[in-house]
C-alpha cells in the first residue's frame, strides 16, 4: 500500500483540529500546551525586553533619555501624590459616613509579566502570564507599579489572559476629571500610544494638566485609578460635549511588570 | 532521518519562541526579523516536505497559543504555505539559483500577509472581535528575507555539493566512489 503523501496527512491534521476547534475540544488542548509552553516565554520574554530597551537607547542621547524617564517617573509620582490628596480631601467633606453609605471593598493585586505583544496602529494587546487560576476575570483594571492603569483584561485562559491597552481604540474606560464627584466622560483610545477624553460635557470644567481617573462607575475597576492627563480641550460651544486630548501616563509601549487588580469578595 | 527530524522541530520551537516574544519588543521596522516563515520557506525549498509541515505546525503552535492576537491561525497559514512553496519549488521556480531563492522568499512573504488578511476578513465577516497580528512594513520583511536566504544559499554553495552539476550514470561508473 502506498505511504500517503505528506500534504495529504497535512491537510487531515488540519481539517481535525478544525473539527475539534468547532466542537469546543481545542480549549484544553490549548490549554495545555500553553502551560508547557509558558515557563520558556517568561525567559525569552525577558531577554525581548532587555534588546528593546537596548535598541532604544541611542548613545550619543543616552543621558538624555536617562534624564526624560527620570522626570517621566516623577511627574507619574507626583501625580499619584495628588490624585491621593484630592481623593483624602474629597473623602472628608462627604457625607457617606454619616449615612453608612461608605462600602468597604477590598482590593487586592497579582504581579503579572507580559510575555507578548500585539501593537500595531490601531490595536494594543498583550499577554500576560496570570489567568482563572489566579483569580483575574474579564474587565478587571490592569495597572503599573505605580498604580496607574494601563488597561483592562480582555480575555482570559486557566494561565495567561489578554489586555487590552488604553491606546487600543476599542478601548473605553469610564472616567472624571480628578477630584469631581461623579463620572465626566469616556477615555477612549486612539491608537499609537494616544487616547482622547470624550462625552464631557460642556459643563464639566476642563482644562489642561488636569488629571484624569477612573470613575469607578465600572464594576470591576476601582475608582481614582490615574489614567493621564489633559493635553489639549477640544470644545465648539454648539457641542452638547466637549473632548480633550490626553496623555497616558503608563508607559505602554514599554510594560513588562503589572499588576491585576482583583475586587475582594 | 530522525536526527533532522528532531532538529527541525527543536529550530522551529525557537523559532515560535523568538517571533511571539522577543520580536514583538523590538523597535520600528525590527520587528521583520523573524525566523518562523524563513525557516518553513527554506525547509520547504530545500528540505522534504514533511519536514516543512512538521516545523509549519510546531512553531504555528507556539505563535497561536503565546500571542494574543486571536485571528491570525498562524498554524493553518504556514503549513498552506509550506505547501504551495514546495509545489512552487519543485514546478516552477528553480531552488537552484539565488535569484530563485529571492523570488521564494518574495512568494512566501506575499502569501503570508495574503493568508493573514482573508482570515482577518473571515474573523470580522463572523462578528468577532479581532486582535490583529502584529507585522511590521511589508519591505522590511522582503529585505529580511532576502538577506536570510542569501546567507542559506551561499552556506548551501559553500558548505555542500547541493548546487554542483549532477553527475550522469556514465560518469558515475567510471569516477571511484570516494570521489563522489
Amino acid at each position: 500500500m502506498p505511504k500517503p503523501r505528506p500534504w495529504f496527512i497535512g491537510l487531515l491534521g488540519l481539517s481535525a483540529l478544525l473539527l475539534l476547534g468547532l466542537a469546543g475540544f481545542i480549549g484544553p488542548v490549548r490549554e495545555t500546551v500553553r502551560a508547557v509552553l509558558l515557563p520558556a516565554a517568561r525567559l525569552t520574554s525577558n531577554v525581548g525586553a532587555s534588546i528593546g530597551r537596548m535598541m532604544r537607547l541611542d548613545r550619543e542621547t543616552g543621558e538624555a533619555n536617562r534624564r526624560a524617564e527620570e522626570l517621566e517617573a516623577r511627574l507619574r509620582n507626583t501625580a499619584v501624590d495628588y490624585v491621593r490628596l484630592r481623593a483624602l480631601e474629597e473623602e472628608n467633606r462627604s457625607l457617606r459616613a454619616q449615612a453608612n453609605f461608605i462600602t468597604e471593598t477590598g482590593y487586592q493585586t497579582v504581579g503579572a509579566r507580559v510575555i507578548a505583544r500585539a501593537i500595531t496602529h490601531q490595536t494594543a494587546v498583550v499577554t500576560v502570564d496570570r489567568g482563572s487560576k489566579d483569580g483575574v476575570e474579564i474587565g478587571q483594571a490592569v495597572v503599573t507599579e505605580e498604580g496607574i492603569l494601563a488597561g483592562k483584561i480582555l480575555s482570559i485562559g486557566e494561565r495567561t489572559a489578554s489586555v487590552m491597552l488604553l491606546s487600543d481604540i476599542r478601548s473605553r474606560v469610564a472616567s472624571k476629571v480628578s477630584g469631581a464627584d461623579r463620572l465626566s466622560g469616556v477615555v477612549e483610545g486612539r491608537g499609537n500610544g494616544a487616547a482622547h477624553f470624550t462625552l464631557v460635557p460642556q459643563s464639566q470644567p476642563l482644562e489642561r494638566d488636569n488629571v484624569i481617573v477612573t470613575a469607578g462607575t465600572e464594576e470591576r475597576v476601582p475608582p481614582n485609578l490615574i489614567v493621564g492627563i489633559v493635553n489639549d480641550v477640544e470644545a465648539k460651544p454648539t457641542d452638547p460635549f466637549k473632548n480633550a486630548v490626553i496623555e497616558p501616563l503608563a508607559p505602554l509601549e514599554r510594560l513588562e511588570l503589572v499588576a491585576i487588580v482583583i475586587p475582594g469578595s | 532521518m530522525w536526527s533532522r527530524r528532531i532538529l527541525a522541530v527543536l529550530l522551529a520551537l525557537a523559532a515560535g519562541y523568538w517571533d511571539s516574544t522577543i520580536a514583538t519588543w523590538l523597535p520600528g521596522g525590527f520587528e521583520a526579523i523573524q525566523f518562523s516563515l524563513p525557516l518553513v520557506l527554506v525547509l520547504a525549498v530545500y528540505s522534504t516536505e514533511e519536514r516543512a509541515i512538521t516545523a509549519a505546525l510546531v512553531t504555528g503552535v507556539v505563535q497561536d497559543v503565546l500571542l494574543p492576537s486571536n485571528s491570525g491561525l498562524v498554524s493553518l497559514r504556514y503549513v498552506m504555505i509550506a505547501l504551495l512553496l514546495h509545489a512552487l519549488s519543485q514546478n516552477v521556480l528553480t531552488n537552484r539559483s539565488l535569484i530563485g531563492a529571492y523570488a521564494m522568499g518574495g512568494v512566501a512573504v506575499l502569501l503570508d500577509r495574503l493568508l493573514l488578511l482573508g482570515v482577518e476578513g473571515l474573523f470580522r465577516f463572523g462578528g468577532r472581535m479581532v486582535v490583529e497580528e502584529p507585522h511590521t512594513f511589508i519591505f522590511a520583511e522582503l529585505l529580511w528575507m532576502a538577506i536570510v536566504m542569501t546567507a542559506v544559499f551561499m552556506g548551501f554553495a559553500a558548505f555542500t555539493r547541493r548546487f554542483l552539476p549532477p553527475i550522469s550514470r556514465p560518469e558515475a561508473g567510471r569516477i571511484p566512489l570516494w570521489r563522489t
